[in-house]
């Protein structure tokens, strides 16, 4: 129930800088999941927000308020680990009371108050059941609620998962998302999910921000930062498989623009033909999905990439195979099955008209204009 | 709503109720039964004595079936040096309690601190708190006796509270650091988010997950408080003497009354054994476990 303005946060661990100068803003009531891979500094970042730890430089803002020389409680922050951290020595309900309980909070609830409130997180969560047992009696699912009702019985006014759901099974895993909207409508909590599991991440957000060795590449609603994205790596995060990246030319052949990639053309039409005439001659970086590439026969005429089988799956009915292009990996998909071993050569095709460029240097996406 | 059960049963497997034991087993059994028996005859000895009257206990070959007396119990309580064992009982356990309680105390609050917080040359430090047991106690006897003297505490409860209470703590700290080292950070993280400060997370949710090595600990102070003699005896002549220094008294000129002093053991091993046996009730273990995956 608060807007979250950072700007300018800077923190770094002896001499590794885990972040310069991060902004984000995030508005009310905003589910904002934080994604990235292992060691971008997500977790840190939530970490900031909550007070467990203080940036070198920067400042945090609720409603327009710092809040840097706050304490985690005063800031009323609610957090839910990855690990759950439950109070082993106390019962669910225990748990749950616990956080009403603090000296800090003394006299602000009433025996009769805190009764209800626990019953009424317990009927939110449906863990009634479960309020007298031990926590090593709970399953991992049933440990996942307890702590989440814990982080949310005082109704903080920010609520942040740290990993949440990353040590449940995939089944459960699925079936706890929509639980978390579903919780996240009724609290109407600003929360900030960190996950570097990017189907969640897509799935939950409303605000998705993409974070990559301590930059914030694109903060953005997911669907726009799936299907508009604002960086080479934010494009090669997403999307399963991932989309691939090519190390191309961009140039012109008989006056159609071209992308160049190991002597090979690849003709860029509609908008994508636009963004490459108004940077011609430059390296780029054409980012394709997997279903660009097409499989060819052992010497169909007009294949185009030529390459090595590093991996390859069946996933769901469909084949994925990972090729080496001469160094740079290109993702397969496609429902068309063909026997292949790693080591095998193997050319595709490559449709451009789905790609989108990125400039080489910088990875940051090319525009026509 | 979702949830994952197991069920118990399930996996359960059939098993034979016969054991069947081969010759290593008898061989095993009989090399525990041999050093029971040997570390316990002395018991026996003290028990057996203190039970005895005077001609059975000098009596050749040994009786091993005596008409049981409470003489010497009653001797000792009452009647031997006039005042009986019951002041020295008292003043063990006074020194016992305060010291362990102290130590425990103490101690806890130490390994916290240096676990939980960056001090500076931590890990020295607590190499500098066991070093203090590296010397034999007999080499600290005579400055601490002139500190003690100096202080005006001889012979006082006081002194020998705060002697083992010193002595005590670095075996503490020594054992609840690990116990504090294996609690996830995260745990009292979810403490600190839920507005306690750090001694109300220290009290309340440190202290009851290392409940275990709180009783271990407190066990082991109370038998090194309760059995020591070499400082008792330099430290105290009569007011503060415990009962180790009492028994050790016995052998004076007259000869040793050996009733009366055996019925003082057997008396002196009473209440740490009913405090070790009642503590280790509460000796849960693994209290952690399932709290973090």
């Amino acid at each position: 129930m608060v807007d979250i303005t950072i700007s300018g946060l800077s923190k770094s661990f002896g001499r590794v800088n885990v972040f310069d100068g991060l902004d984000l803003e995030v508005k009310d009531r905003t589910y904002v999941c934080l994604l990235g891979p292992s060691g971008c500094g997500k977790s840190t970042l939530m970490r900031i927000i909550s007070g467990l730890d203080s940036a070198d430089r920067g400042e945090i803002r609720f409603d327009g308020k710092n809040v840097d020389n706050l304490t985690c409680a005063q800031r009323d922050v609610g957090m839910a680990f990855q690990n759950y951290a439950l109070y082993p020595h106390l019962t669910v309900e225990g748990n749950l009371r616990f956080p009403l309980q603090a000296p800090m909070q003394k006299g602000r609830w009433t025996q009769q108050e805190m009764r209800a409130r626990i019953g009424e997180i317990a009927d939110l969560l449906q863990i009634t059941p479960l309020l007298h047992r031990t926590i090593n009696q709970l399953s991992g699912g049933q440990q996942q609620r307890v702590s989440l009702g814990r982080s949310l019985i005082r109704h903080p006014k920010v609520l942040l998962l740290d990993e949440p759901v990353t040590h449940l099974d995939a089944r459960l895993r699925y079936a706890m998302r929509s639980e978390l909207k579903r919780i996240h409508n009724v609290m109407e909590t600003t929360t900030i999910h960190v996950t570097h599991d990017q189907q969640e991440a897509l799935a939950m957000a409303d605000l998705l921000v993409i974070m990559r060795e301590g930059r914030i590449d694109q903060a953005a609603p997911a669907m726009e930062v799936y299907g508009d994205p604002a960086t080479s790596f934010v494009a090669s995060f997403l999307g399963d498989p991932p989309r691939s990246l090519l190390e191309v030319e961009l140039g012109e052949t008989s006056g159609a623009p071209v992308a160049r990639i190991n002597g090979v053309e690849l003709k860029l039409s509609g908008k994508l033909g636009a963004v490459a005439n108004a940077a011609p001659g430059r390296n780029a970086i054409l980012a394709l999905p997997a279903r660009a590439f097409t499989a060819a026969q052992a010497d169909e005429p007009g294949a185009v990439l030529d390459g090595t089988v590093r991996a390859h799956e069946m996933i769901e009915g469909a084949q994925r195979i990972v090729l080496d292009v001469s160094g740079q990996k290109v993702n397969l998909h496609s429902s068309a099955i063909r026997h292949v071993v790693i080591g095998d050569r193997l050319r595709v095709f490559a449709e451009a008209s789905d790609g989108m460029l990125f400039e080489g240097a910088t990875g940051l996406r090319l525009s026509a204009n | 709503m979702t949830s994952v059960d197991f069920d118990a049963g399930a996996e359960a497997t059939p098993r034979s109720s016969k054991v069947v034991l081969g010759f290593s087993d008898y061989a095993r059994y009989l090399i525990a039964v041999v050093f029971v028996g040997f570390s316990l005859f002395p018991f026996y000895i003290v028990l057996s004595t203190s039970l005895k009257s005077e001609s059975d206990i000098f009596a050749w070959p040994p009786v091993w079936l005596f008409d049981v007396t409470w003489d010497n119990y009653f001797s000792a309580l009452f009647v031997f040096g006039g005042t009986g064992v019951l002041p020295f009982l008292i003043n063990s356990l006074i020194i016992t309690a305060l010291s362990t309680l102290l130590a425990v105390g103490l101690g806890s609050m130490v390994a916290y601190g240096l676990t939980r917080f960056r001090v500076v040359g931590g890990s020295h430090i607590f190499f500098f708190i066991l070093s203090t047991r590296f010397a034999p106690p007999v080499a600290f006897v005579v400055p601490i006796f002139l500190m003690i003297r100096e202080a005006g505490l001889l012979d006082t409860h006081l002194a020998l509270i705060l002697i083992y209470t010193s002595m005590n703590l670095s075996l503490v700290v020594w054992i609840i650091r690990g116990f504090f080292e294996a609690i996830p950070i995260e745990i009292e993280e979810a403490a600190q988010i839920d507005g306690y400060s750090r001694l109300q997370i220290f009290r309340k949710v440190a202290l009851p997950l290392v409940k275990p090595g709180l009783i271990t600990t407190s066990i082991l102070s109370a038998i090194l408080s309760w059995n020591e003699f070499l400082i008792a005896t330099v430290m105290t002549q009569n007011t503060a003497a415990t009962l180790p220094v009492y028994l050790a008294g016995f052998s004076g000129s007259m000869g040793l009354e050996w009733g009366p002093f055996m019925a003082v053991g057997a008396m002196a091993v009473l209440p740490i054994m009913i405090f070790t046996l009642v503590l280790q009730r509460h000796l849960v273990r693994g209290l952690t476990f399932g709290a973090v995956r």
